[in-house]
Parts: C-alpha cells; sequence; structure tokens
C-alpha cells in the first residue's frame, strides 16, 4: 500500500493497494488484506487528525461497489472516500 | 453484480490511484469537502468523544516505540489531553478518581510528580472508560511514566 498525507485537507490518499497473488482468489491463503490495509491508513488519519481524519481512494472501475459494500465508502467524484463513522467502524473491526 | 466480485477475485492490484491527472484531483478535492461538511455537521457528541479517545490510544502508543526518540509526548500531556477530552472541570476528574484535586492539578500543571495511587486510580479509571470502546492496555500510563523518568536518567 502506498498513500500521501494531503495535510491542509487533513486526509490520507491511498494511491496504491495491491494483494499478493496467493491472497487472491477463492483459495487465498489470507483473507482481509485489503480490510487490514484500509484499516491500517484509517487508522493514521485518526491518529493525526482526529475526529477531522478522513481516507480517500481512487478504485478501478469495477471495485466501486466492493469498496462501498463492503467498508461503507462513498462515493466523491472519481474517488471513494470514508470519513470518522467508517474510520472507526474499520478500526473497531479490524483492531 | 456477481462478474464483477469474479472481477475482484482474481485482480491481485485492488487499486492504483497514482496516475489520476491534476483536473480530476481538483474536481474530486472540491467534492471531498463538500462531502466532509456535510459528514462534520452531522457528527454526534459520543462519535467525536470516542475519535478523541481513540486518537489518545494511539498517540500514547505510538510514544513507546522504539523509534520515538523525541520529547514531543510526555505524560502531563497525555493526561491533560485525557482530562479535556472527558471533563470539562478537572476537579470533577479529580473527584471520580478519588484524588486530591489540588494535587491533581499541580501533577496536571507539571508542578507535582504523579504517585503510585493516582497511576493506579488513572488505569482503572482508563480501563473503565476503555472497556466497551477499544483494546487498550491502560497500564501504558506506567510505561510511559516510567520511559519518561529513565530518558531523563
Amino acid at each position: 500500500m502506498s498513500f500521501e498525507i494531503v495535510d491542509v485537507e487533513m486526509r490520507i490518499h491511498i494511491r496504491l493497494l495491491t494483494s499478493s497473488r496467493e491472497n487472491v482468489g477463492k483459495s487465498k491463503l489470507y483473507d482481509g488484506i485489503v480490510g487490514n490495509l484500509l484499516a491500517y491508513a484509517a487508522q493514521r488519519a485518526l491518529f493525526l487528525y482526529g475526529n477531522m481524519g478522513f481516507v480517500s481512494l481512487t478504485p478501478k472501475t469495477q471495485l466501486v461497489s466492493n469498496y462501498m459494500d463492503k467498508y461503507n465508502m462513498y462515493i466523491t467524484g472519481k474517488t471513494l472516500s470514508m470519513g470518522l463513522p467508517e474510520i472507526l467502524g474499520l478500526l473497531k473491526k479490524y483492531s | 453484480m456477481k462478474s464483477q466480485v469474479k472481477d475482484f477475485e482474481i485482480l491481485y492490484e485492488v487499486m492504483d490511484s497514482r496516475h489520476a491527472t491534476f483536473a480530476d484531483k481538483l474536481a474530486d478535492g472540491k467534492l471531498i469537502l463538500e462531502a466532509r461538511k456535510k459528514q462534520m455537521a452531522q457528527l454526534s457528541p459520543e462519535l467525536i468523544l470516542e475519535a478523541g479517545l481513540i486518537q489518545l490510544k494511539l498517540q500514547m502508543e505510538e510514544s513507546l516505540k522504539p523509534e520515538q526518540t523525541t520529547n514531543s509526548y510526555s505524560f502531563i500531556n497525555f493526561l491533560q489531553e485525557y482530562s479535556s477530552i472527558l471533563y470539562s472541570d478537572t476537579d470533577i476528574f479529580a473527584k471520580d478518581l478519588s484524588i486530591d484535586s489540588t494535587f491533581l492539578n499541580k501533577v496536571l500543571e507539571g508542578e507535582e510528580e504523579p504517585n503510585d495511587e493516582l497511576l493506579t486510580k488513572l488505569i482503572a479509571h482508563t480501563e473503565h472508560t476503555f472497556k466497551n470502546l477499544i483494546n487498550f492496555k491502560a497500564a501504558i500510563w506506567y510505561d510511559i511514566y516510567t520511559q519518561e523518568k529513565t530518558r531523563k536518567v
């Protein structure tokens, strides 16, 4: 995972999020890798900015609904975002 | 919908936004700002309190990491933060801790050292506060205090 800290906006923007080949598909070795990586970004946002923390990413088009359903992210233009309620939900789930 | 999930499963690179254009970033920045304003206006005091406590927990844990060599974090700062998140009046905090309020105020102002009684009661208070919130080892107060003393030596 690679992310940038957009300090003026108190936001963390995830630039790249990947999982290794053996951890995708039905026979994946470990489950929840993407969720854990997202939770790490969410944790950094909360650590740095408290209740003002925010996380965004630009997913591949075919994955938009997946991010919305699984991580409660919402559409903000071409990006998907999560604010405090979603960040806290993710942290509780993956901490 | 099913085919989308299938696509997701065969991709090993689940997202890559390194190549977004500047115009896209600018347009999305405005939309994100609007979404944030809307969401901030709807945040409940309970959620804000929760965020403050978890932020404090994360900062306390960070302060104990070996690579953390600066003095940007201190026991007193954390205690002041904990008190201000939960209480508007330190006398009520002292009452809840069953500690003399004058002594607590002096500790908060750095005029007195915290004693064992304060540390023990603070740990118990923190355990209770975080009980239904998130996993947190409240004895970290003691770890932070002793680490600070060790650094000074």
